[in-house]
């Protein structure tokens, strides 16, 4: 039979189209079919109010793979990507912390809660970095299959334990420690102050149902740690255009190979036949079949929705299902008719340019767990806000703002179920402004427009299950060779010719283009 | 002054073992004991007159046939038999049975959990059973352990190997819902792995607490840890070790970075080759050890050995036997509270604010029931282990806080046993402070450090320590604060002592 193309690419999210990418790039017919009417999925930009572009969800970037930006060309398709340099901290008795690029500045606002700290906090970073370095690579790598052990698995093992063995006891003991501890425990070992740790330790809870004190987190905290921008340790960058222009330059990229992009084309089905994916049918009925089709949507709505339970052996249900999903993240972007004012640090400055963090303490974050473990938003949540607009004017008209902020925890299972998230949306909406606003208090009188996303949003609209940011928890057990399933952390299924590209693969969750890479490289292995 | 060929810190479960183990191989071995007994933690204690528990522990489930190999203890009275069921309590209902082998609902789903556990036992056994790996060792040195351990876990086949991988770093709750629906049941399995953790259910980790309680559960030593340790002291005589007890050791013999003997408080000094703790780890090396011969490293990694004291303890004597619902007062011996994983969840989110769980998580053993020596004819004694109580309460543990954790966990007993609050003679309780005090653990920590993933294996109790041995030559450590932990009561002396 002869088709129209290669391979069908569901889900025009960034690792869908970067998966597209590699494909067209060798010379393989593609065709990306989107749900929506945008690409991005979570890496998306979107005017939702009359002249406010959001980054709706993801707002900030540091793990995309440099070689992919080189291989795809991305900057001459429209990636510009503007370092973010500053962690605020206000603190509600009137204190703050700001951590920017100037060192000695650093260090001293540091000292003003720890001296100690501040003398550590630098050696902190390049140990971070040294381990950030040994693990990078693993990023790029397809995992072992530990469940089939054959030649090249035991060579792929002995290949990451040299790289463990040139390590001298210390760097191992950090690496294992990262590998196992919770993030408060982890940072304990260096640092005294409370706030410090406190702000420090969020990363290892971003886009997890875990606190910060759940062991496994202090993993998490590396995953953040290991962006590079501009080959800086640790930046984090802002992308002109919002998330959806990296999202657009890597589908310009795609088409550019010779990809073909629809959208408002959401896939109802793939076909099978005697286990062997066939091709896909559309909401709309229309067919279209190709000897390879690529996932780029979670694990959940891939088997259990598109595939189906019946097609597929029950043990590998039986691993899907229970691969956690657990959304725990919220968010409410805000068209703002002027800038904040933050009782700790008032006016303009550079600490509003920055990414802005109300995590006040670590008992605090503990709090927002605690509300959330039993079923209810955090009623004092942790918040990353950044204004993407003082460094980007073209988001929003001129005067104007747009405030981004990303909230942990709005777990998804609500004790009155998931769908009452319809119900307190607004509520959730309220507690996010009315908490940050005990910072700043002119919040409330600049809001134009606000748009809250809960975990039932990101579901109905962006399709992610249970509205998990990352396609699955990135836990110890979900991760590497057993992400999202063990056995099948190659990007195979157990579909013969269908594959998966998504965050729910190795290396996981984050705008980073390294599942849809990896996961192409090993498409074409065998091509 | 004395000399021997080593000496032994601690008569504890582990020094007594690890002593045992060397004089077999024909040395001269003493053991100093700082209290007036041998045993430590298991040592049995008189509370009240009359009224006495046999150990301050409830579980000898985890003794492993190599240890009672090692030290010939079936010559000298132990007496194993099966484990007994343990209620799973509701305030007011009628509670469920859960034996080793079946339980009162959820029966298949049970049945199917311990046929794997049963099957994965070996897998295990060989993970812990061999000494840690050094992580310090050249790669080349690493690769035949992992070598050899991957086969054993090959040999579980693919499903059950893929699964044991899995296991540890989940969370005991995720872990227990993939296999059961019925909450209680859930309750009442999860709460061991909860002993003496700074955790929750819902938090990662859990999960391999509860696999190596689970998994290595075999028979009970017949009059409990007590008489493990009695068996212990016979088999020591036996063999020639020199029991001492009443002699703390105040300090390390250490000339050039080589232990050659230990001082006691007294002044007195005793000679040897090789010291092996079996004390605390922290108390060895940061109060034994003299303070010019600790090497900073160790201290840095040492202190941050997390050993979180959450655990106390409630002795109360009885003059009737508790009724729990509707079932014979006195056919249940082992009582576990807490009905859903919410409930063990809520009662460790106290500890993250510095108060105790309310009302109290309660583990509690009749232990006069299958041995009603411990208190006078017609009256029993409740050992109660009372988790999450932190060391470091806000309030700070003074008469007044004790008194009113007491009641607490009274109350809460009572809320199980209605009735049962009129019928206590007397009580005791030991706080995680009260533990420090009187069995030398630094923090309160029943195991020396808590089993955490990042404080097992090659990094128990630190990553230059997992094997026994330590940067002071002719210093070895083998209490559970080491390799391979308190799980298992006996094996890391055994190691230890294997390693000298
Ligand atoms: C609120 C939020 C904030 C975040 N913040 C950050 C951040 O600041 N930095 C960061 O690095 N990461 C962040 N992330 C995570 C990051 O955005 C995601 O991990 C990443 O974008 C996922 O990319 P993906 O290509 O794997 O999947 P997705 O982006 O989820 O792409 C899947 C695509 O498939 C489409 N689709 C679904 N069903 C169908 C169907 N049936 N047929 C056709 N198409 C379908 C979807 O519409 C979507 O476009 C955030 C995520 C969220 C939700
Ligand atoms: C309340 C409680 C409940 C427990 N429940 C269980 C349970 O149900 N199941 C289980 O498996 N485990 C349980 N444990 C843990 C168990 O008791 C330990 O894992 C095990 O008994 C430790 O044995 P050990 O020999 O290593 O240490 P220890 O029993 O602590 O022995 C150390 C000995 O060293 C002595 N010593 C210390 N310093 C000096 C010094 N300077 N000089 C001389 N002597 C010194 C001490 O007095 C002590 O006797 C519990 C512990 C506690 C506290």
């Amino acid at each position: 039979m002869s088709h129209d193309y290669d391979a069908i690419i569901i889900g025009g999210g960034h690792n869908g189209l970067t998966c597209a990418a590699y494909l067209a790039k060798a010379k393989k017919r593609v065709l990306v079919l989107e749900r929506r009417h945008v690409l991005g999925g979570a890496a998306v930009s979107e005017e939702v109010f009359p002249g406010f572009t959001y980054s709706v969800c993801s707002y900030v970037v540091s793990l995309l793979r440099p070689d992919i930006i080189r291989d795809l060309d991305l900057p001459r398709h429209g990636l510009d990507l503007i370092p973010l340099e500053s962690t605020f901290t206000p603190l509600p008795d009137g204190n703050s912390l700001y951590r920017g690029p100037d060192a000695d500045e650093t260090r001293r606002e540091i000292a003003k809660f720890s001296t100690r700290d501040a003398d550590t906090y630098p050696i902190f970073g390049q140990a971070m970095s040294q381990i950030g370095r040994i693990v990078k690579p693993v990023l790029g790598m397809t995992p072992p299959d530990l469940a089939r052990p054959s030649l090249r698995a035991i060579f792929d093992l002995l290949r990451l334990g040299r790289r463990f063995g040139e390590l001298d006891l210390d760097a191992r003991t950090l690496q294992v420690k990262m590998m196992t501890m919770s993030a408060v425990e982890f940072l304990d070992e260096w640092f005294e102050s409370d706030v410090l740790k406190a702000v420090m330790s969020i990363s290892g809870i971003i886009g997890t149902f875990q606190s910060v004190s759940s062991p496994g987190t202090a993993y998490v905290l590396l995953h953040h740690y290991m962006g590079d921008i501009d080959g800086a340790y640790r930046s984090w960058g802002f992308s002109r255009g919002g998330t959806g222009q990296i999202s657009l330059s890597i589908a310009r990229a795609a088409q550019k190979f010779g990809a073909d992009i629809k959208t408002d084309a959401g896939v109802a089905r793939i076909l099978t036949d005697g286990g062997i994916a066939r091709g896909i049918v559309l909401e709309n009925g229309d067919e279209y079949r190709a000897p390879i089709v690529v996932s780029g949507v979670d694990p959940h709505l891939t088997f259990l929705k598109l595939v189906g339970r019946e097609q597929l052996p029950g043990a590998f249900v039986g691993d899907v299902e229970r691969f956690k999903m657990r959304g725990s993240s919220g968010k409410v972007n805000l068209a703002l008719d002027g800038l904040p004012d933050f009782t700790s640090r008032p006016g303009d400055g550079p600490h509003l340019r920055g990414d802005i963090t109300i995590a006040p303490g670590l008992e605090y974050l503990e709090r927002a767990y605690d509300d959330a473990k039993y079923g209810a938003f955090s009623r004092k949540p942790f918040m990353d806000v950044v204004i993407p607009t003082l460094t980007d004017p073209t988001l929003a008209p001129p005067g104007k703002h747009v405030m981004s902020i990303f909230v942990q925890y709005a777990p998804y299972k609500l004790k009155e179920g998931p769908a009452d998230w319809k119900n307190q949306r607004d509520a959730f909406g309220d507690a996010v402004v009315d908490t940050l606003a005990e910072y700043c208090p002119n919040l409330k009188d600049l809001i134009l427009h606000r748009q809250v996303l809960t975990p039932w949003d990101l579901e109905k609209e962006f399709g992610l299950t249970e509205g998990n940011i990352f396609h699955g928890e990135l836990s110890l057990e979900q991760l590497f060779f057993q992400r999202p399933a063990a056995g099948w952390a190659r990007y195979r299924t157990p579909i013969q010719n269908l594959w998966m590209c998504a965050s729910g693969t190795h290396p996981g969750g984050g705008i980073m283009s390294a599942p849809g890479r990896n996961a192409a490289r090993e498409i074409l292995k065998g091509w | 002054m004395a000399t021997h060929d080593v000496i032994v810190i601690g008569g504890g479960i582990n020094g007594l073992v690890a002593a045992c183990v060397l004089a077999g191989q024909k040395r001269d071995v003493i053991v100093l004991e700082r209290r007036d007994v041998m045993g430590g933690i298991a040592a049995t204690r008189v509370f009240h007159p009359g009224y006495s528990v046999p150990g301050l522990l409830h579980d000898t489930h985890g003794l492993r046939e190599s240890v009672i190999e090692a030290c010939g203890l079936w010559k000298h009275g132990l007496t194993l038999h099966p484990r007994r069921p343990f209620l799973a309590a509701e305030p007011d209902g009628h509670g469920m049975l859960v034996h080793a082998d079946t339980s009162e609902r959820d029966t298949e789903a049970y049945a199917r959990f311990q046929a794997f556990l049963a099957r994965i036992r070996g897998g295990l056994a060989a993970l812990v059973d061999a000494p840690a790996p050094s992580l310090g060792d050249p790669l080349r040195k690493l690769v035949w352990p992992a070598f050899k351990t991957g086969r054993a876990l090959r040999r579980l086949g693919r499903r059950d190997m893929m699964e044991l991988l899995r296991i540890p770093s989940m969370c005991a709750a995720d872990w227990l819902n993939d296999w059961f629906d019925d909450e209680l049941l859930k309750a009442g399995l999860a709460q061991p792995a909860l002993l003496g953790t700074w955790a929750g259910p819902w938090a990662a980790g859990t999960a391999a607490n509860l696999l190596f309680d689970l998994a290595f559960a075999g028979r009970e030593v017949l009059g409990g840890p007590a008489a493990l340790v009695e068996s212990l002291v016979g088999a020591c005589r036996e063999r020639g070790v020199t029991l001492r007890s009443g002699a703390t050791i105040a300090s390390l013999l250490v000339r050039e970075n080589r232990v050659h003997g230990v001082g006691l408080g007294n002044g007195e000094e005793l000679i040897a080759p090789a010291v092996l703790s079996c004390a605390d780890p922290k108390h060895t090396l940061l109060d034994l050890v003299p303070i010019v011969h600790r090497p900073p490293d160790l201290v840095r990694e040492i202190r941050n050995l997390r050993a979180r004291g959450t655990l106390a303890k409630v002795h109360l004597a009885l003059d009737a036997a508790p009724k729990f619902g509707d079932r014979e007062p006195g056919s249940v011996d082992r009582i576990r509270t807490g009905t859903t994983l919410d409930d063990l969840e809520r009662a460790f989110d106290a500890i993250k604010y510095g108060g105790w769980s309310d009302p109290p998580l309660l583990d509690i053993n009749l232990v006069s029931l299958s041995d009603p020596g411990l208190a006078p004819r017609g009256h029993h004694v409740a050992s109660i282990l009372v988790h999450f109580a932190p060391a470091n309460l806000k309030a700070g543990w003074t008469a007044p806080t004790k008194d009113a954790l007491t009641r607490a966990v009274i109350e809460e007993f009572n809320r199980h046993a209605p009735g049962i609050a009129d019928h206590i003679v007397a009580r005791e309780i030991l706080t995680p402070d009260d533990l420090a005090a009187e069995y030398a653990l630094p923090t309160g920590h029943p195991f020396h450090g808590e089993h955490a993933l990042d404080q097992l294996l090659s990094m128990r109790p630190t990553p230059a320590c997992a094997q026994h041995n330590t940067p002071i030559s002719g210093l070895y450590l083998g209490s559970a604060g080491t390799h391979p932990g308190g799980f298992s009561p006996g094996l890391p002396g055994l190691m230890a002592a294997a390693r000298i």
